[in-house]
This record gives structure tokens, C-alpha cells and sequence, in this order.
């Protein structure tokens, strides 16, 4: 749908304070796959892009 | 979500529930989770088991209360399907996962005459049914589910989607359809009734941008001048109100995509310009800002100007959006009568295309490109 495409709402910027309420892990696929086997927990990923 | 949701207290409880990725799909170095795990709705939310199976997928964001019902669901998903029609969504979301959209609308429905009554994962199976069906490039099933599927979703946040998304769809759809006009008109209203909803509903700003965007849509469409007009004025209204709420102007420049589309819509270019301006005095990083005052400086027929946002956006832009900011370089060449400097930043931007990694690399768009260069 055009307005998930156009959506875009979120910039850089804003990643340091979502850091304050959840532990993101950024862009490091390989290291949250083996933290969720290590700690047996699912992978929550939000895929985004900045525009 | 990033600047409202997920910065939100209430989701701390989760925190322990959860590994949390964050993936920006233009950064370089997430070329293996795309290649894992292709991406063509932003945002979309996943949640993975350890040995990396989706078990869950949602194209699109949503509100706080939104995310919570989906982290719970997630968790339900990940520690074990309890009905047939569960089962059926896991496998349906796994092979969205895998961009085989078509099958995965197919297994969505199976996973929807599945459903035990009441059954809490309904909404967001008629959510990804409908977007698999816009994303297999079959609007026609896309309307007609999405038709189908709204009164069992009417007054829930996933009628936003539904309606929404089919309304997208049935425009779409060619004077061949032979049910166009019953689609259109059906799903106009479901649009319009989850507007008149919105409050009750607690949708997210953005999810009401959109419903007026579909709209917005239809009746250019339509070709009726007069109720598109008032729409982009309503629209506007409530977009500004919402700007003016904004705590930060991370928050504020939320709304700037969509203002800016309905600012143009409205002839009014000035306006996108001075409140763009504003955006990239405050996000001095962003390359949206500068990216999107090259349309609005075009439209204002200011193409010198539009031309010196370029060259800051290009300064900032990085993966394949950098392409979007050359084409409308481009674009405003064009306006402004410079063939050659058109057909040169083309080249540049499939050399561009050209070096990026695999999982990010689009063949339709350098063919795209390719095929604008020969018509400059």
C-alpha cells in the first residue's frame, strides 16, 4: 500500500531514545541470533528505512 | 514508531521477552538478514524463533496498545500454536518471510476458514492477507477480500488496513474489471466509516493520514475535483494539528512526507517549503528534509534551488533512497529544459544502482532507469 511505502516516518536521530526503554540490538543480525539461542528467546526485528 | 512507540514506558516489560533487532534495510551490513529475510513493506515487524524461522510477521507499524497485542501474540506464536488456524498463520507468515506473497495469501485464507470463534489473531490475518495479495500484483483478489473481510474487522484497528489497503487496490484496477465500481464504492465507505472512527478505534495519526490518502486517491480517480480538494484540505488540517502537538522535531517531522504530498496536492509548494526548511534546521543529518525540498522548490518552479537541495541530499543520502534523490535531480533538469544534465544524473544513478550489494540491488529499477534514459 502507498501509504506503508510513503510511511517512512522515522529518522536516525531518534534511535537513541528507544534505546532507553528497550535493549535494541542495531543492525547486528548475527549477534541477536545467538543471543536468542543462547537465552532461548525470540528475535523481536523491526525492519525499517530512514525516509 | 521509533520516535512515539517504542520509546513508550509501557513496553519495558517486554524488554526480558525479547532479543531486539533493529535493521536499517538501506545500511550495507544487513545484507545477510535480507537476504535471509526480504523486505518491500516498511516498517515490518518479525519475530524469530532462535534457529531464525519466522514465526511471526506484521507489515506495518502501529500504536502503543497496537505493539503490545502483537508482542503478546508473538510470544503465544513462539511458544506454541494452539489451533489449526494458528498453525496455518505461522506458515503463511513464513512464506511472506520469503517474498512468496502469493502463496502466502493463499495459506492466510486457509488460515481464515480455520478460524474457532473469537479467535484473537483474525484481524491480523486479514491484514496480511490483504497486503500478500497487494504485494503478488493482484488487485482485483486484493479489493475483493479486503470487501469481504471488513465487517468482520469493522471498528478494530486492522479495519485501517483492510480498508485502506483494498481501497488502494480497486483504484488500481482497470476499466476491465468488471466489478471495479461496486469495489471502489464499497470500500470507499469502509474507508470513510473507519475515518468517522478513528477516535473510537485509538488509531495511530499515521493510520488516519493514511485512510485520507486512500481517499484522497479515489477521488482523483474519479476525477471529482471538488471532494478530492476538500479531503487535502481536511487532510492538511488535521495533519497540522498533529505537527503542532510534536514534543521533538524527530516527533514533528513525522508528518513531513505526508504534508508535504498533500501540500503539493493543494498547489500550495510554499508551505512544504517553509516547514521542510524548518525540519532540515533541526535534523541537520536527515537527508529527507533537503530530499524533499527538491519537490517542493520544483512545483514552485524554483529549480535552482531545487537543484542546491539535491546536492545537499546527495551529501546525506545512503543504499538505494540515494537513487529516488537523483531521479528527482533529474526530474527538475527536465523541468527546467536541461536535456544533458537530465540524461547525466540518470547515468550516475545506474552507476549507483549498479554497485550496490545484491539483496539491495533492484533490476527493475536499473531497467527502469535504463529505459528513461533512451526517451530523454
Amino acid at each position: 500500500m502507498k501509504r506503508l511505502l510513503l510511511a517512512s516516518l522515522l529518522v536516525v536521530a531518534s534511535v537513541a531514545q528507544a534505546k532507553e526503554v528497550l535493549p535494541w540490538i542495531e543492525n547486528d543480525y548475527t549477534k541477536a541470533i545467538a543471543r536468542a539461542k543462547s537465552a532461548d528467546l525470540p528475535v523481536f526485528v523491526e525492519a525499517w528505512a530512514p525516509w | 514508531m521509533r520516535a512515539y512507540v517504542f520509546t513508550d514506558k509501557s513496553l519495558e516489560r517486554y524488554a526480558g521477552q525479547f532479543v531486539w533487532l533493529s535493521i536499517d534495510t538501506e545500511d550495507a551490513k544487513n545484507t545477510a538478514f535480507l537476504k535471509a529475510h526480504p523486505i518491500s513493506v516498511w516498517p515490518t515487524l518479525l519475530i524469530l524463533d532462535p534457529k531464525d524461522k519466522v514465526v511471526f510477521r506484521y507489515a506495518g507499524g502501529g500504536t502503543v496498545p497496537q505493539i503490545r497485542k502483537l508482542l503478546d501474540d508473538g510470544q503465544h506464536a513462539f511458544r506454541g500454536s494452539h489451533s489449526k488456524a494458528d498453525t496455518l498463520l505461522v506458515r503463511a507468515d513464513a512464506l511472506a518471510g520469503q517474498g512468496k506473497q502469493a502463496e502466502a495469501a493463499k495459506v492466510f485464507d486457509e488460515a481464515i476458514a480455520a478460524a474457532p470463534k473469537g479467535w484473537p489473531s483474525l484481524g491480523r490475518a486479514s491484514e496480511s492477507l490483504v497486503f500478500a495479495l497487494l504485494q503478488s500484483q493482484n488487485p482485483q483478489q486484493c479489493a475483493e477480500r479486503a470487501l469481504a473481510m471488513y465487517p468482520r474487522v469493522r471498528g478494530t484497528g486492522s479495519a485501517v488496513n483492510v480498508a485502506a489497503t483494498g481501497l488502494s487496490c480497486a483504484t488500481e484496477l482497470d476499466a476491465k474489471s468488471w466489478n471495479r465500481s461496486e469495489l471502489t464504492s464499497g470500500l470507499e465507505k469502509a474507508t470513510r466509516e473507519t475515518l468517522a472512527a478513528a477516535d473510537k478505534i485509538k488509531m495511530s495519526a499515521d493510520d488516519r493520514s493514511g485512510l485520507y490518502e486512500s481517499l484522497v486517491d479515489a477521488r482523483d480517480q474519479a476525477k471529482d475535483e471538488s471532494s478530492a480538494h476538500k479531503l487535502r484540505e481536511e487532510w492538511a488540517a488535521f495533519l497540522e494539528k498533529e505537527a503542532a502537538k510534536a514534543k521533538s522535531p524527530d516527533q514533528r517531522a513525522v508528518y513531513d512526507s505526508h504534508r508535504l504530498e498533500v501540500y503539493l496536492g493543494l498547489k500550495q509548494p510554499e508551505k512544504a517549503i517553509a516547514m521542510l526548511d524548518q525540519s532540515e534546521r533541526d535534523l541537520p543529518k536527515d537527508y529527507n528534509p533537503p530530499a524533499r525540498l527538491i519537490s517542493a522548490y520544483r512545483a514552485a518552479g524554483r529549480f535552482d534551488d531545487a537543484l542546491a537541495a539535491s546536492d545537499r541530499a546527495l551529501k546525506l543520502a545512503y543504499g538505494p533512497r540515494k537513487i529516488g534523490v537523483y531521479r528527482n535531480r533529474a526530474a527538475t533538469y527536465l523541468a527546467k529544459g536541461d536535456k544533458a544534465s537530465a540524461r547525466k544524473t540518470i547515468e550516475e544513478a545506474i552507476r549507483f544502482a549498479e554497485s550496490l550489494p545484491a539483496e539491495q540491488r533492484s533490476e527493475g529499477m536499473i531497467a527502469s532507469m535504463k529505459k528513461q534514459l533512451d526517451s530523454i
